[in-house]
């Protein structure tokens, strides 16, 4: 029987649980590779294009469809115009890897906190606010970004504007549910108990009890937001020649997939990449963020 | 000798588990003969679950096992899972602890019955239902025409644990395995479970393998004891001598973990604390926009008044209103009726009006795992309140008192920055209680503070809370099932039933000459074992 009188253990130095979290997450092999990979991806995207001899939009008249070779510089091939493909995978990261970032973090920091005040408040203003988001999920996403089209003129911070007013959606739903489910345990009675305010018991209590979903999902949006921007793209809603992104340069690759296999290849494996990456890092974060999993 | 039905015969189960292997079961023998009942006594992770599952052929796929188990001479751990399936349900039946979740809430308990006689027996349509009205009727559910159609959700409890009885039963085994049956249950729903199980094995005579850590239970139904602790059989024997006549210390220390002692009476001048008039809360059923809305009344007017340095018992079964109540004078429920804390009256104070008087006012709840936020480390759950209420205080100085309140509840300071589910059962509700004080409340609410730890863990906790109320002065509200605790704790004692009280008094008074029938039955129910003594 495991005796109730306590255990003496040394006083271990108070590691605070960010801490804590990054040393656990170092544990993890599969995530701290893809930590590194995503850090190498994002990185040639940022100064890779300085790098190679070509320009986004060069054409080299010597070259239109070259397969990749070292010998005249088109380390990844040439598309249809004689463009560099490797600059352009690259640049087109840049795009890519952006609006995931950006509509990841705005539907993050939009939906928690929405879904979080709704769920813990309840009752009318519950209603009120999820009858809000069922009113956006009923805007059709393309008459939206018209819309902003036709209110802004065309730029790509608009992308990241319509993405992100969209996406936030589906967490708020998400961590509304997880609150709901949370907001009835004991321990956050324990704390009304106490006379906690509102805003402490959502931010301490509920939210981070609510993180492991949240996670996953946000591991399933960035790939889902990278796809949106190049099904705007492919619309000519998005970025325009001679930009491009990932998206964008997998579709004009899908159709040269038989005579020029290389311009559908090359951005896909640094998408896949990505995804991947991304995947493993986000399951690593959540169990390194539980401190079950010590 | 007869060849026994059941025999296991040192068996142990390892789990493989990253960390390691752990044994769970380490040469355990014993054995069953046709229409006895054999109890398996222990405490949680004693590991008399796990063999009796082990028996059933269901360990999880980590598990690895050595020794035999021989059901009628055969080798169960050799024996396909083809035969095992054949077994199991026909032969060998099982009832579980959560009747509420063992049966699928998506079928009528008909079709669920139906299944098993489908299974075994290839029964099927108009003679399956006949039997199951048959097995519901001998497990004794009323209007068993209606019942076999009926959704789980319909069906009480014990109605619940019925039907999985009659399920058991079904294909009339030759054992019955019984894993905490009761445990689930109020105390009047357990006492007839019980009755029906002895009277069924009464007239099919088969043998039971019952397994519960309540020894009440066990001096009343079975006829030997297993003795189980940390894997491993330490005593065995036949029930009456095994009570008269513990061998082993484990055994004794078991025995005498019934709540015992009586609380010393406060001075009848003692200044009233908390003093409650007509209390009443409802719920309201269905919320409707321009239509009256219907409302449940879980409370219906109770007055209450609680002395400094008194305990207060409140008794009564599950959705009697009892907690309900409590959280309705500590205001985290609305409710109508006066409500004076010391000289303030708490009805009708908003949030932040209520918050400087949550520091005198404290409580503990039943559950030690879901109490604890498990993303905080014990430190920061202690040092919460301390946040709220003495934001005077610098980090190092929360730090000292978080130690203080720890050492308090008998817990290593040093442990504070650990999370919750590193602790057992009875340290957590230490460490709630530790969060509790460390406020320097005057008054708790303990909403049974001690229902879901093991008797010799109970005792500690029981201990514990006397010993910081002689110490502090504090007063108590005990809210718990549990009569034989808060005979032990408690100065007066209220009875509740559908809301209302139904008795109140002196504990002594009360628990000696009840003078309602609905009392006298709780106390019958609840203290079986001494009318069987």
């Amino acid at each position: 029987m495991t005796t109730d009188t306590a255990v003496s253990t040394p006083d271990i130095a108070g590691d605070s649980l960010a801490r804590e979290a990054w040393r656990r997450l170092k544990q993890n092999k599969a995530a701290t590779t893809s930590l590194v990979l995503l850090a190498l991806v994002t990185l040639a995207c940022v100064a890779g294009p300085w790098l190679t001899p070509w320009a986004l939009d060069e054409v080299d008249w010597n070259a239109f469809l070259t397969p990749p070779s070292l010998a005249d510089g088109h380390y990844a091939g040439t598309d249809a115009n004689g463009r560099d493909l490797l600059t352009r995978t690259l640049h087109g990261g840049r795009v890519s890897l952006s609006v995931a970032l950006v509509a990841t973090l705005v539907s993050l920091a939009i939906g928690v906190l929405y879904g979080a005040v709704a769920g813990y408040l309840g009752g009318r203003v519950d209603n009120l606010m999820m009858r809000f988001v069922d009113i956006m999920y009923s805007l059709p996403f393309m008459f939206l970004v018209i819309l902003l089209m036709v209110v802004f003129g065309r730029n790509i911070l608009l992308i990241y504007a319509a993405i992100g007013a969209v996406e936030w959606l589906d967490m708020s739903r998400i961590v509304r549910g997880q609150v709901l489910a949370l907001k009835r345990r004991e321990f956050v009675e324990a704390a009304h108990a106490l006379g906690v305010k509102d805003r402490k018991i959502v931010t301490r209590h509920l939210i981070p009890n609510a993180i492991g979903p949240v996670i996953v999902y946000v591991t399933l949006t960035v790939p889902k937001v990278i796809l949106l921007e190049s099904f705007l793209s492919f619309l000519g809603l998005g970025v325009q020649e001679p930009l491009t992104s990932w998206g964008v340069l997998i579709s004009e690759g899908k159709d040269m997939m038989e005579t020029a296999p290389w311009m559908l290849l090359v951005p896909s494996v640094f998408l896949a990449l990505t995804l991947f990456c991304l995947n493993f890092l986000g399951d690593g974060l959540r169990d390194a963020l539980d401190p079950k999993t010590r | 000798m007869p060849k026994p039905l059941l025999e296991i015969d040192r068996l142990g189960v390892d789990f493989d588990l990253p960390g390691g292997a752990v044994t769970a079961v380490k040469d355990v023998s014993f054995r069953i003969h046709a229409g006895e009942t054999l109890a398996l006594v222990g405490e949680s992770g004693s590991g008399k679950s796990v063999s009796s599952t082990a028996a059933m052929g269901l360990l999880p796929e980590l598990a690895r096992t050595h020794g035999a188990i021989r059901f009628e001479g055969e080798d169960l751990l050799a024996a396909t899972p083809k035969r095992l399936r054949r077994l199991r349900g026909n032969d060998i039946a099982m009832i579980f602890q959560e009747p509420m979740t063992s049966l699928n809430p998506l079928h009528r308990i008909g079709r669920q019955i139906g299944e098993v006689l489908e299974r075994h027996r290839g029964l099927k349509g108009r003679a399956a239902r006949a039997r199951v009205r048959e097995l519901l009727e001998r497990v004794g559910i009323p209007e068993p025409e209606r019942r076999i159609d009926s959704y789980p959700y319909e069906l009480s409890g014990g109605q619940r644990q019925r039907v999985m009885i009659a399920m058991a039963l079904a294909c009339e085994p030759k054992l019955l395995i019984a894993d905490e049956p009761t445990t689930a249950l109020d105390v009047t729903v357990q006492a007839q479970i019980l009755a029906l199980l002895k009277d069924l094995q009464r007239r099919d005579g088969m043998a039971i393998l019952f397994i519960t850590h309540d020894l009440g239970i066990v001096r009343h139904f079975a006829d030997r004891v297993c003795v189980m602790r940390q894997g491993e059989l330490v005593e065995h024997g036949e029930t009456a001598a095994l009570f008269a006549a513990p061998r082993h210390a484990y055994t004794r220390m078991l025995i005498d973990a019934e709540p015992r002692g009586r609380k010393a009476p406060v001075t009848a001048d003692a200044p009233l604390l908390l003093e409650a008039r007509d209390v009443r809360v409802r719920f309201s059923l269905n919320k409707r926009l321009f239509r009256p809305s219907t409302y449940f009344e879980a409370v219906r007017g109770i007055d209450l008044s609680i002395r400094r340095g008194q305990t207060v018992g409140i008794v009564g079964e599950s959705g009697s209103g009892k907690s309900t109540l409590g959280r309705a004078l500590l205001r985290l429920l609305d409710s109508r009726g006066d409500i004076r804390f010391d000289d303030t009256a708490l009805d009708g104070l908003n949030a932040s009006a209520m918050r400087p008087l949550r520091s005198r006012i404290q409580v503990v709840f039943q559950d030690p795992f879901g109490s604890l936020s498990p993303r905080l480390t014990v430190g920061e759950i202690v040092g919460e309140g301390l946040k709220v209420h003495a934001l005077e205080l610098s980090a190092r100085e929360r730090d000292a008192r978080v130690q203080e309140a720890l050492r308090e509840v008998a817990l290593d300071p040093a442990m504070r920055r650990r999370y919750p589910h590193e602790f057992s059962g009875g340290q957590r509700q230490r460490i709630a209680i530790a969060r509790a004080l460390v406020l320097k409340p005057e008054f708790l609410l303990l909403d049974e503070p001690t229902s879901a730890l093991d008797r010799s863990v109970q005792a500690t906790v029981i201990e514990l809370l006397r010993d910081l109320q002689a110490r502090h002065g504090l007063t108590y509200l005990f809210i718990s099932h549990d009569l034989a605790v808060v005979r032990a704790l408690a100065d007066t004692v209220l009875v509740m039933k559908q809301g209302e009280v139904v008795e109140q008094g002196d504990t002594e008074t009360l628990f000696e000459t009840p003078r309602e029938a609905y009392t006298r039955e709780l106390m019958r129910a609840a203290f079986l074992e001494e009318a069987a003594a």
